[in-house]
């Protein structure tokens, strides 16, 4: 098989794979375009995830993007790890009466315009986070008391937690599932 | 909304350690900031997809996730081939940034 050297590459890619990767593009954007009109139909039915607030409304970019089934991967992989909440009591603790907005990665977001804080539900995956969007930096999540969890108390001296503490302590299985 | 996105490459060792402490310094590490173009930019390539498809990760909006070993290479080579398809500063950036983590023998984290 003939190799070919892409320019300035560390790497060679035979001409066989760079056509297989060209395609797999290709066909990315095919499956978009059937996931705009999937992600349009489940918009459209306005019947799931309300907990109080005005009907569902769809995010923005929603029409241009794919539904993401990473969160049910997600899930497999950690969720044994993660505590239960009951998500439509942290909503209606956080974000009472808001109108949830499902992004185009497949998110379900309910926020408070005044406080900042949002609950983010990943349907795939039926688990959920809490997030401030008023911290500056990366750990921006929350435990389901509302507290920020990056710093933990140990023998009386503060310090960081691993990511995978992080991570554990701000994913949290739904309790209940949705009607 | 703005939402800040972040992507991250440690320099060495111990900015690898901080990082995961959630105690890093931007002199130790490469951190880029996403707007939301170039968050769009990214996601709509199906960059994040595709390194999900063929590595043991999952990148995604909301959440955490890091890149190391020989995941960087596979990324290396998508990223590589994703310049040739569609180039712009933003898939150029990301390239960068993976052949840093390479070069440093460290990762890069993509916490969204």
């Amino acid at each position: 098989m003939q190799k070919k050297v892409l320019s300035n590459r560390a790497f060679e890619l035979s001409d066989e794979d760079e056509k297989m990767l060209k395609k797999y593009f290709d066909d990315q954007k095919k499956k978009a375009k059937v996931a705009r009109e999937k992600a349009k139909f489940d918009n459209s039915q306005n019947i799931d995830y309300n907990f109080g607030g005005k009907k569902t409304d769809t995010g923005e970019g929603n029409e241009k993007g794919s539904i993401n089934k990473s969160g049910a991967k997600r899930a497999e992989k950690y969720s044994s790890n993660w505590r239960e909440a009951d998500l439509e009591d942290i909503v209606n603790r956080f974000a009472p009466n808001s109108t949830p907005i499902t992004t185009k990665t497949g998110k379900i977001i309910y926020r408070n315009d005044n406080t900042g804080i949002q609950v983010v539900y990943d349907k795939s995956g039926d688990y959920f986070r809490i997030e401030d969007t008023k911290i500056k930096g990366r750990r921006r999540y929350l435990d389901a008391e509302g507290n920020s969890v990056s710093n933990k108390i140990v023998n009386g001296k503060q310090m960081g937690r691993t990511k995978d503490e992080y991570e554990t302590i701000t994913h949290f299985k739904n309790k209940k599932k949705v009607k | 909304m703005n939402r800040q996105r972040y992507i991250t490459v440690p320099l060495d060792k111990e900015a690898m350690h901080l990082y995961d402490m959630g105690e890093e310094n931007i002199k130790d590490s490469l951190q880029w900031i996403l707007t939301e173009k170039e968050f769009g930019i990214l996601n709509d390539s199906s960059f994040f997809e595709k390194i999900n498809n063929i590595s043991d990760v999952l990148i995604d909006d909301y959440e955490s996730e890091i890149i190391q070993g020989e995941n960087l290479e596979r990324a290396y080579e998508v990223v590589c081939l994703l310049c040739d398809v569609i180039s712009n500063d933003t898939n150029e950036k990301l390239r960068v940034y993976i052949k840093t983590a390479i070069d440093r023998n460290t990762l890069i984290a993509f916490d969204f």
